[in-house]
């Protein structure tokens, strides 16, 4: 079973991508800021892991950077409703999988491109 | 006065610009909030969600800021229920969120509040109103059916019981 961290501040929206995970059969974990996000991630074992961008305490762009430097190299895709090319730009060069926009998808929509980037990664192995 | 800075004119010089920048106040932004309970919870029962919209308009917050946000349920203006959330914004946000409304709560009209603090001197308040319409839970109200039907069924026995053995006296 494939282990997903959640990294999101909106609690329905966690509340309900978590829920669509857990139904597609995946283990998930939470965490609503970056910092227990980057704490979780240094110290969990996760094929991938759904990553907003403006968190509480540390944004989602230094966290990523954080996550590079520290040589983690788990599977990232940004969750966010930011759209700008220099972001976007910025989390592309950090090596994301993705950048889903939040409020284009559903949460299974985003659930099912996580599918497709986990078979990919398997496939891969 | 005069002659303090005049003996102290080498220090007074150096602390006046400190003093200056540390009773600066930093800069307060203008925050706009917004809560708008959705159609399905403006009548709703205890025990339920109440879900609602925030909307928080910071056109001029120039950087990611943290905001404390606590909802707050009024009864009568008694706070009865409450929940707090950090959440990040940059210019705008717009999100849903819930609270659970407590069980015990009675038939009625409420108050939501929506409260915003920072770290700093920031505090914005909205509220909206919505309806809680029985106090009781589901499994409670069974129960007392429940309990009426048993004691009614029972006063029937009792009646026949009785009637039955009036009918062997005569």
């Amino acid at each position: 079973m494939s282990k997903i961290l959640i990294i999101e501040d909106d609690n329905f929206l966690l509340e309900m991508v978590a829920k669509a995970g857990k139904q597609a059969g995946f283990d998930i974990d939470i965490a609503t800021d970056g910092e227990e996000g980057f704490e979780k991630t240094k110290n969990g074992d996760y094929d991938l892991i759904l990553l907003d961008l403006i968190l509480p305490k540390m944004h989602g762009l230094e966290l990523l950077k954080k996550l590079r430097s520290e040589k983690i190299k788990t599977p990232i895709v940004v969750l966010s409703n930011l759209y700008d090319k220099e972001t976007i730009d910025t989390a592309n060069s950090l090596g994301i999988k993705d950048y889903i926009i939040k409020a284009q998808s559903t949460p299974s929509e985003i659930i099912e491109k996580v599918k497709i980037i986990l078979n990919k990664k398997d496939s891969l192995n | 006065m005069y002659h303090f800075f005049k003996k102290n004119l080498f220090s007074s010089i150096f602390l006046l610009p400190l003093v200056i920048v540390v009773s600066y106040p930093s800069p307060v932004y203008a925050l706009n909030i917004a809560a708008r309970i959705s159609d399905q919870s403006t009548e709703i029962n205890g025990g339920d969600r109440l879900y609602f919209e925030v909307e928080i308009k910071y056109p001029e917050n120039p950087l990611r800021k943290d905001l404390r946000i606590e909802y707050q349920i009024l009864e009568e203006g008694e706070l009865v229920a409450s929940e707090k959330v950090l959440r990040a914004i940059e210019t705008q946000a717009s999100f849903l969120d819930y609270i659970v409304v407590p069980k015990s709560a009675r038939g009625g009209i409420h108050d939501l509040n929506v409260i915003i603090t920072d770290y700093e001197g920031l505090h914005e308040e909205v509220s909206a109103t919505f309806r809680v319409l029985k106090g009781i839970d589901q499994v409670t109200t069974y129960f007392f059916i429940i309990i009426g039907g048993i004691v009614l069924v029972s006063m029937l026995v009792i009646v026949q019981i009785l009637s039955g053995r009036h009918k062997r006296v005569s």
